[in-house]
């Protein structure tokens, strides 16, 4: 047990005050660069300016990252983008016509909205944490009580189990952890709903569930009403458990054995500490990764929030709850009334809640859980809507600049996670900007070609370089921005009704485990045909009135290489949207270990490829003999940690690898319920196997090499689209046979 | 057939045209027989025809018999030979003749050359004065060179500006269709062996003092000599002023034509001459009449009593007060002053409204009306129609940064039944800056037509914009009826144009500024602020600070009533221009001088001419200094050269001085009056000119620059950063590197603060 300690912890040192004096002196320099910024000057000077600059980043790309080097590159950058919404906000905008004048308005709210992003990330991002895990006392006494929740709506008992299979795992002393599962989808409003089907189902799976739980040792627990969802959820089982800390894990996020031997260190270390965060790490595609077929090529999507956002938050203290993978303090989560919020991103809004009434946050960027990402389009965009409205609800109706309580810093960081999700209003005028130049000549954007060639351009590339140098790990060049235009679409609508009604929205859960049978065109795609439809339209006419009208052609120009621009990102989300085929529910981890496989009396040597919970994949050590498909034995494996682990399984095929060894496909039989648990700790429970396939995973990609590679990819997913479209074309023109265009698993239209 | 015009006469402004011809009539050669210069200074002749031996001057005893021939290049707006082309074309020279010439005999001669492709038989060229046909010949492919002599109608040289004509009828085909726009149907009149002569002399007058309107005029042919007489052996300071103002006066009647004046202690017999001073001392000097019946201030007017072909005019009072209301009176009247020889002048305030029509100047921030800039609404016609002219000033000292525009918004209508390739051109200074396509097939009627023009392509001071319309018609098929009735094109007053706000900020020193605006000498309405030091009170000395005290109201456009005139020393917070020989010159007005003065040196030789930069709203990169090793010694200019050059005044360092000397007195005068020459005026550049009697200017930059303006902290910055990128460059790294250190140590300030009992971050691990 712990004591809430009052005094403030040494080295906090409130009455240090030697910083005031370089906290005054930094405004007054940062003072005299934004004027600078915004100084007009000679366009053969602002040409000298940016092009130094940008010639200085590039330099300073390539020196060690160090701090100072770092912080120049990023201020530099910064200074280079400023310039340009100086001048654009003094030079560019055209009241001469309405209609030109107001999407000018829009373009300019648009850009600002990116500058205000870029000049907060590099705010945000000044000086990423890494932190490290707290050691806990020797004496386990001293240890904190853990209520772990997992909190299950309408996911699969088989999800459920491997999740709770690997939090009764958990390596913390037994008596101080009990897990609960807190079952939404059998309370007592669903198991009366008036739908008998739906009511039998409910019942079931409580029923199902509590047989579960029982037989695991796990707390099953549901309640009367489904009530404000997620976080209602939470609420019922917060109030009747009693434990000091609280670890909340969705479904289908499977802790490491070690998750709260490294977090829960940390409260002890500091009691005004109320969240340790840790990463969401997917070891499923998203959609975009999988249809474009850059899994573990590409880092996912989440990697750049969870490997450098998160930590410069908590440099600023702001690092907030993400729903799942956090532990909480329960005395804190008491002084804000338990789990339920004004939002639907109640996690987000508790932690702001907790950090504007002086409590710590901490973000441990170590991947505590194994999770998975939605898998269709439809799934993905759900959850993006999801938060997308709640982080508009929270800036609407708690607003962080505003809210009394928060730190100066902690306002900026809230106010930039909130404000991201604005991109959905941003992104589709970038879309059409251009082509209302190139269709109807209405000029949104008045300059010239040379003045677009020494303002924007720097600060395009200084964007650009920007990323790369900050995410350049985690993220490829244009990535964000097709995510973006993917999720806008369908965001933009959202977000416009929680403009118009704050409160409105409703939680909405993720879909997850979805499997996809055969290939289709996502039945969210219309939009991209449309634009890219457009954009094609705008580059044609564009082109013919460059040929026939030379007096335009510095605006034509400038707009003609924007739309090209946007052409490769619409190809890029054309190929997103051509749904693969998904047959795993559970995927497979690849995970090289010894092996070995025993039927009758042999026993073949073997090294295991990638394993999940219905079966592994293993190669044969060359010369041996080969089994049969059908084929039952043992196989053993030794575990990272020198376990062995044995399981009952069955040849299901027998095939050669791309490099010519011999597979055999492997299916698990016979599974008693500690081959079960130790199945999931061999493949969940070791946090260490998930950090170095996250680092495989993140490896630096420059821009050019980045950015190759999405249009690499996008153009060979567009090439097989076309190739499908024309084949179902055929099909429903010639056979008769309507091609499958919808699929079952999505579960929203835009 | 179409009639072509290729190069038209002014569209309804032939007098600017001729105030800039006229400009160029102080280096008209003489004619042959012409009299010689009068008693001034000697003044060197211009590198001109070597039948061409003196100049003429109205002045002298031989001014009666005067033979003056002048090449008609002197008469074209751009010199050059004049190309006629197309079936059909004219062009016109325009003749002034000032009332005071009787002209007694005249002739021109037009040396021309024409395309061998022409037909005898029916191509001609014919000479015009006015609408009458002096001499026509046919255009022979044999021959291609040829002549017109003829003698001009004497009975139609009248007072006034005449239209000498040349007019073509081109043909290569005799009975059949032929293209009236052919390349091979051109002819060329060489305008520098073409030329126009007149014998004249000059009217005996009785004058009133209405007649001073025409008698200080600039159609007089030849360079106009003016004495001012003051009595007494030495001017005062006052007389210095009043001097320099009659000057002035005398100066901005000439328009652009320099004014040479001396200063005399008596009336020469020769010239005319205005007499200034205190009513007792002018005495016996003028007719008693013209020194008032009553007490007070006055002006009066009398014909030279030696030679009544001249004229006097009488500046005085009884007191020097009275003297100064006359002088201030008479150099402010711009109106037309009463028919009689004497008025008596009661206090100022009475002649208060009649204000000067200077060049319009535009403010910062400021829309105007084409018609408060005297464009009325007007409409042209046919192919080659002229241009619409928009003349106005901009403040002198204006700084527009990049990026800002002037806004045209026209109201317009043109024709019907215009070619897909008829354009309004806009010419802005003499250089092309935007078209607007004349596209409606059924003619079309504008408003609030935008057109935006870079405001540094505008220049300080005097703009010109014109509108040169080039309308095709639709049908103009070979061998068919081309109409051109239809090709109209009307320019609405109530167009407007808009400047953006400007602030002041010059950089200086800039002769180039000086000469074209007078900059900072109009930085006040009137020249206030402004110094004019006179280095001795000899005569020569004296008359050369009224000349160029004449050029610079010329420049200004007003009297400089408030500019100071001394021989006292300028005082800080003065711009200064500071007259005199070398020797006269005292030493605490040349520290700072990109000149030293009391050695010799080598400064001429060193000096090469600057091109003249065409230049807009900042200064011109060009004119970058160069550094001297070797000390300038003004005593080096001496020997034929005069000098002058700006700097920041020794007085206080912030305002500009302006010296103009020479080694002597008489040098000084002789090259004064070589520099008030359009030809030498007009090439000033830089901080240092030398010049000497070929008129052509030296110029170079060798001093610091300095600024001028009320411009702010941001205008200042931005002028630096423009001019100085590297140092901008130098500025923003060197912020940034502060920036970043300063935040490092406040960010571990804040960690301290922030994150107690923790590791020190791996920040980039």
């Amino acid at each position: 047990m712990f004591l809430l300690a009052d005094t403030p912890p040494p080295g906090s040192v409130a009455s240090d005050r030697k910083g005031s004096p370089w906290t005054l002196g930094w405004f007054l320099v940062f003072g005299a660069l934004l004027w600078l910024a915004a100084l007009p000057i000679d366009l053969s000077a602002q040409c000298w300016l940016a092009f130094t600059l940008i010639v200085v980043l590039m330099v300073l790309r390539y020196l060690p990252k160090r701090w100072t080097s770092r912080a120049l590159f990023l201020f530099i950058a910064g200074f280079v983008s400023l310039r340009y919404f100086c001048w654009r906000t003094m030079e560019t905008l055209d009241f001469s016509t309405f209609l030109g004048g107001s999407a000018g308005v829009l373009l300019y709210l648009a850009e600002f909205y990116g500058i205000c992003l870029f000049l907060l990330g590099i705010f945000v991002n000044i000086r990423p944490l890494n932190r490290r895990p707290a050691v806990l006392p020797q004496d386990t006494a001293l240890w904190p009580s853990v209520d772990v929740f997992v909190p299950t709506y309408n996911e699969s008992t088989e999800l459920i189990e491997v999740t709770l299979a690997a939090a009764i795992q958990i390596d913390y002393p037994k008596g101080l952890f009990t897990v609960h599962l807190l079952d939404d989808g059998g309370t007592d409003q669903k198991c009366h709903d008036k739908d008998p089907v739906k009511a039998a189902a409910a019942l079931q799976r409580r029923e199902d569930l509590m047989n579960l739980c029982a037989r695991m040792g796990v707390q099953y627990g549901t309640r009367a009403r489904n009530e404000h969802a997620k976080s209602g959820n939470l609420n019922e089982a917060y109030k009747r458990t009693s434990a000091e800390l609280i670890l909340i894990l969705d479904t289908d996020h499977v802790p490491t054995r070690d998750i709260l031997k490294e977090t829960t260190g940390w409260f002890l270390r500091d009691p005004k500490l109320f969240l340790v965060q840790t990463p969401h790490f997917f070891i499923n595609s998203d959609p975009v990764e999988r249809n474009l077929g850059v899994f573990g090529k590409m880092p996912g999507e989440s990697e750049m929030f969870y490997t450098v956002i998160q930590r410069g938050l908590d440099f600023w203290n702001a690092a907030f709850f993400c729903g799942s993978a956090a532990v909480l303090r329960r005395s804190c989560i008491d002084i804000v009334g338990g789990f339920e919020a004004d939002s639907i991103t109640e996690d987000a809004e508790i932690a702001l809640m907790l950090h504007a009434k002086g409590f710590r946050s901490a973000y441990l960027a170590k991947p505590l859980v194994a999770g998975l990402s939605p898998e269709t389009l439809g799934g993905l965009v759900l959850q993006r809507i999801r938060w997308a409205q709640g982080m508009a609800q929270i800036l609407l109706l708690k607003n962080p600049l505003l809210l009394p309580g928060l730190k100066p810093w902690q306002r900026l960081c809230y106010f930039n996670s909130s404000f991201f999700w604005f991109f959905g209003l941003a992104r589709p005028i970038f879309f059409v900007a251009p082509l209302m130049y190139l269709v109807s000549g209405i000029s949104v954007y008045r300059a010239g070609l040379a003045e677009v060639l020494v303002y924007a351009l720097p600060h395009l590339l200084a964007g650009f370089v920007v990323t790369n140098y900050q995410f350049g790990r985690v993220r490829w060049t244009l990535i964000s921005e097709l995510y973006e235009l993917i999720l806008s679409v369908f965001t933009l609508p959202a977000l416009l009704k929680v403009f118009l009604n704050p409160k409105a929205p409703d939680f909405k859960v993720t879909p997850k485990g979805e499997m996809l049978d055969r290939e289709f065109v996502s039945p969210l795609s219309w939009p991209f045909f449309v634009l890219t439809g457009m954009t094609l339209l705008g580059l044609g006419m564009g082109f013919w009135k460059l040929a026939v009208d030379p007096m335009e052609r510095d605006m034509m120009v400038v707009n003609l290489g924007w739309a090209l621009f946007n052409l490769v990102l619409l190809i890029a989300a054309l190929g997103v949207v051509f749904e693969r085929q998904q047959r795993r529910s559970f995927p497979r981890v690849e995970k090289p270990l010894p092996a070995s496989f025993g039927f009758g009396e042999m026993t073949l040597a073997a090294q295991l490829v990638d394993i999940s919970v219905g079966g592994a994949g293993v190669e044969l050590v060359r010369g041996s003999a080969v089994p049969g498909a059908g084929v039952e034995g043992v196989l053993a494996i030794t575990g990272t940690n020198g376990k062995a682990y044995a399981f009952h399984a069955i040849v299901e095929s027998v095939f050669r690898s791309p490099e010519g060894a011999l597979r055999l496909g492997m299916g698990f039989r016979h599974e008693s319920a500690s081959e079960a648990a130790e199945k999931v700790s061999l493949i969940y429970g070791d946090s260490a196997f998930w950090l170095a396939v996250r680092n495989q995973r993140t490896r630096h990609t420059g821009v050019r090499s980045g950015l190759g590679s999405l249009i690499h990819v996008s153009l060979s997913r567009c090439r097989e689209l076309s190739v499908y479209v024309a084949r179902s074309f055929r099909v429903r023109f010639f056979r008769g046979n309507q091609p499958n265009t919808s699929n079952n698993h999505a579960t929203l239209q835009p | 057939m179409p009639l072509c015009n290729p190069r038209p006469l002014p569209f309804g402004f032939g007098a600017s045209l001729f105030l800039t011809t006229l400009a160029s009539l102080s280096a008209i050669e003489p004619a042959p027989s012409g009299p010689v210069a009068g008693d001034l200074p000697a003044v060197a002749p211009n590198p001109l025809p070597q039948d061409v031996p003196a100049r003429p001057s109205l002045s002298g005893p031989s001014a009666m018999d005067l033979t003056a021939r002048f090449a008609l290049e002197f008469f074209q707006e751009k010199p050059g030979p004049v190309t006629l082309r197309t079936v059909e074309a004219a062009y016109g020279f325009s003749i002034p003749v000032s009332p005071r010439m009787i002209v007694s005999a005249g002739q021109a001669e037009i040396n021309y050359s024409n395309s061998i492709s022409l037909l005898d038989e029916i191509s001609q060229i014919a000479l015009r004065w006015d609408d009458s046909l002096l001499a026509e010949a046919p255009l022979l492919k044999q021959s291609p060179s040829g002549r017109l002599l003829e003698e001009l109608p004497v009975q139609d040289i009248t007072p006034g500006y005449h239209n000498l004509g040349v007019a073509v009828a081109q043909h290569y085909v005799i009975g059949e269709c032929e293209d009236p726009v052919s390349s091979v149907l051109w002819t060329q009149i060489d305008t520098k062996k073409s030329w126009i002569e007149i014998d004249y002399g000059l009217k005996p007058l009785d004058p009133l003092l209405s007649d001073l309107a025409w008698l200080i005029d600039p159609k007089l042919w030849g360079d106009y000599q003016l004495s001012i007489v003051s009595p007494g052996a030495e001017p005062t300071d006052r007389m210095l002023r009043w001097g320099s103002l009659v000057a002035q006066r005398a100066a901005l009647m000439l328009d652009y034509k320099p004014l040479f004046v001396e200063s005399a202690t008596a009336i020469p017999p020769d010239r005319d001459a205005v007499v200034v001073g205190l009513r007792k001392d002018l005495a016996g000097m003028v007719e008693p009449g013209l020194l008032g019946k009553t007490r007070g201030a006055s002006i009066g007017i009398q014909a030279n009593p030696q030679d009544h072909r001249f004229f006097v005019l009488v500046l005085s009072g009884d007191s020097e007060d009275e003297v100064n209301l006359a002088v201030e009176t008479f150099a402010l009247w711009n109106g037309v002053l009463p028919a009689q020889k004497y008025l008596p002048i009661n206090n100022r305030s009475q002649q208060a409204g009649e204000s000067y029509l200077a060049n319009f100047t535009i403010k910062s921030a400021e829309v105007v009306a084409f018609s408060e800039i005297g464009q009325i609404t007007d409409t042209v016609k046919g192919m080659n129609a002229p241009a619409f002219r928009l003349d106005f000033s901009l403040p002198p000292d204006a700084y527009g940064r990049e990026g800002l525009t002037a806004e045209l918004r026209l109201h317009f209508a043109h024709g019907a039944g215009l070619r897909e390739d008829s354009v309004v051109n806009l010419i802005l200074n003499g250089e092309f800056s935007r078209a607007i396509p004349l596209l409606a097939k059924e003619g079309a009627v504008f408003r609030d037509y935008q057109v935006e023009i870079p405001l540094r392509s505008f220049r300080p001071g005097q703009n010109v914009i014109e509108f040169e319309t080039r309308m095709v018609p639709a049908r103009t098929g070979f061998c068919e009826l081309i109409q051109q009735e239809n090709l109209l094109f009307t320019l609405y007053d109530d167009s407007t144009i808009e400047f953006p706000a400007m602030e002041h900020y010059v950089r200086f020193p800039d002769l180039e500024l000086w000469q074209r605006t007078g900059f900072p000498v109009t930085k006040g309405p009137l020249g206030e602020g402004y110094f004019l030091h006179v280095a001795e009170r000899d005569p020569a000395t004296v008359a050369s600070a009224w000349m160029i005290s004449g050029k610079l109201a010329q420049t200004a456009g007003i009297p400089l009533l408030g500019m100071k005139v001394s021989c006292e020393l300028p005082l800080a917070g003065e711009h200064w221009l500071g007259v005199g020989a070398t020797s006269a010159i005292v030493p605490q007005l040349t520290p700072g001088a990109p000149v030293a003065f009391g050695e010799k040196g080598r400064l001429p030789f060193i000096l090469a001419e600057i091109p003249a930069a065409r230049r807009g709203l900042v200064p011109d990169r060009r004119q970058e200094r160069t550094r001297l090793s070797g000390g300038l010694e003004a005593k080096a200019v001496a020997g034929d050269f005069g000098l002058l050059c700006q700097y920041p005044s020794p007085m206080d360092g912030r305002s500009v001085a302006t010296l103009v000397t020479a080694e002597t007195r008489e040098k000084l005068q002789t090259r004064v009056s070589q520099l008030i020459r359009p030809e030498t005026w007009n090439g000033l550049n830089g901080d240092t000119v030398a010049w000497n009697g070929d008129g052509i200017p030296h110029a170079k930059r060798f001093g610091d620059a300095f600024y001028l303006g009320d411009a702010g902290v941001r205008t200042k910055a931005s002028f630096w950063f423009s001019r100085q990128p590297w140092g901008g460059v130098a500025l923003v790294l060197g912020l940034i590197v502060g920036c970043v250190f300063l935040l490092k140590q406040a960010l571990a300030v804040y960690f301290r603060r922030n994150h107690p009992n923790r590791e020190a971050p791996n920040l980039l691990a």
